[in-house]
């Protein structure tokens, strides 16, 4: 038994979080050894201090929200919506004037077109295959996984802000354009002006 | 997705059994009041804004994951805004323990010197009351791992009270 596995195991016993057998089992170990044991009851009692430390502090009655949140939300209508979704409409309404992912889409579209360019070269110039382990291709990749990275942030945006639409938490919804419906339109963009370089 | 008569009920049920909780994490992780409130209310929207069903077995550690995420890019704005600041650079870089307590009780003056990590653990263990399996689903460290710092915790806790009486 390694020493990690043996702290791993003392402190769920100490806590109290071994299965029965597993228990018995310590027990049992415990038993044999009194050096170990009269440290884990030491331990023991350390660990049922420290709960009744905690357990003395009473949360402070001021700790509380300033609203009652349950109700706000549970009582939203698309008509009158709760305002604790104002910050996200504000953040939602952005996206309309401005497309948040648009900068990093052109910087990934500079480098493509770099790259095929580049490529390109390399085909026309009739070299071997052991160009494919050109920087150019390797740079090509690690673009298409960052734009693998960027979809998969937008969809987690979008999915977030979608949900408060439907639950009326927001309002900005009448143009539809949600974060994946912008960087949809990019990646056509990008795209469509490769294709044309190609 | 509208929400049905009991999923309110659910969701005012969590609200009311987490909200002074979380308060209490959030203030130990911000070590500002009004910034935890704004962090556990925006836990609360994104569990509204959830699908109940996938949340509703591990709601706890959902709802802490959440905080603790908010609170970890907090310090990061903070830092961003000031240069100065050289606070560690840990995922969690500060844990505030309740200063009277700290004063008045042995214990919470040795936790309040563990490092950050290692107080949190503390907190959302004898605090909080959760599993090793939930806080390590929490913070995403390993089980073994958390079993093996709250171990240790207790060694160094037991340790130093020992000399401070016997000084």
């Amino acid at each position: 038994m390694s020493q990690t596995y043996d702290e791993e195991k003392l402190s769920k016993y100490i806590l109290g979080e071994l299965s029965l057998s597993e228990q018995a089992e310590m027990d049992e170990a415990l038993n044999s050894n009194h050096e170990l044991k009269a440290e884990i009851e030491e331990l023991l009692s350390v660990a049922c201090n420290i709960q009744e430390s905690f357990a003395s502090i009473s949360p402070s009655e001021e700790l509380c929200l300033n609203s009652d949140l349950a109700s706000e939300l549970s009582n939203a209508t698309y008509d009158k919506p709760s305002r604790l979704g104002e910050r996200y409409n504000q953040i939602y309404e952005g996206f309309r004037k401005y497309n948040p992912y648009l900068p990093e889409f052109l910087f990934i579209l500079c480098s493509l077109v770099l790259c095929v360019i580049d490529i390109r070269d390399i085909v026309t110039s009739g070299k071997s295959v052991t160009e494919f382990a050109s920087l150019s291709y390797i740079s090509c990749a690690l673009l298409f996984f960052y734009i693998f990275l960027l979809i998969k942030r937008a969809r987690k945006e979008a999915s977030l802000f979608d949900s408060l639409l439907e639950s009326d938490v927001i309002t900005a919804s009448k143009s539809r354009v949600t974060p994946l419906t912008l960087l949809k339109i990019t990646f056509f963009l990008v795209f469509a002006v490769l294709l044309l370089m190609l | 997705m509208k929400k049905s008569f009991l999923q309110k009920k659910w969701f005012k049920e969590q609200v009311s059994h987490h909200e002074k909780p979380l308060l209490r994490y959030c203030l130990a992780l911000t070590g500002n009041k009004e910034q935890a409130q704004e962090i556990v209310q925006e836990t609360f929207i994104k569990l509204w804004s959830e699908d109940f069903l996938k949340v509703q077995t591990h709601v706890a550690p959902w709802l802490y994951r959440v905080c603790r995420n908010s609170s970890i890019d907090y310090h990061r704005r903070r830092k961003k805004m000031d240069p100065f600041d050289e606070s560690k650079n840990t995922e969690v870089e500060h844990i505030q323990m309740p200063e009277e307590e700290i004063e008045k009780n042995e214990i919470f003056g040795v936790i309040n010197d563990f490092p950050p990590e290692q107080q949190e653990i503390f907190i959302l263990k004898f605090q909080e009351g959760h599993t090793n399996i939930e806080i390590s689903e929490i913070t995403g460290m390993s089980v073994s791992n958390i079993g093996i710092i709250i171990f240790r915790g207790l060694k160094i806790i037991r340790d130093t009270l020992k000399i401070e009486r016997v000084v």
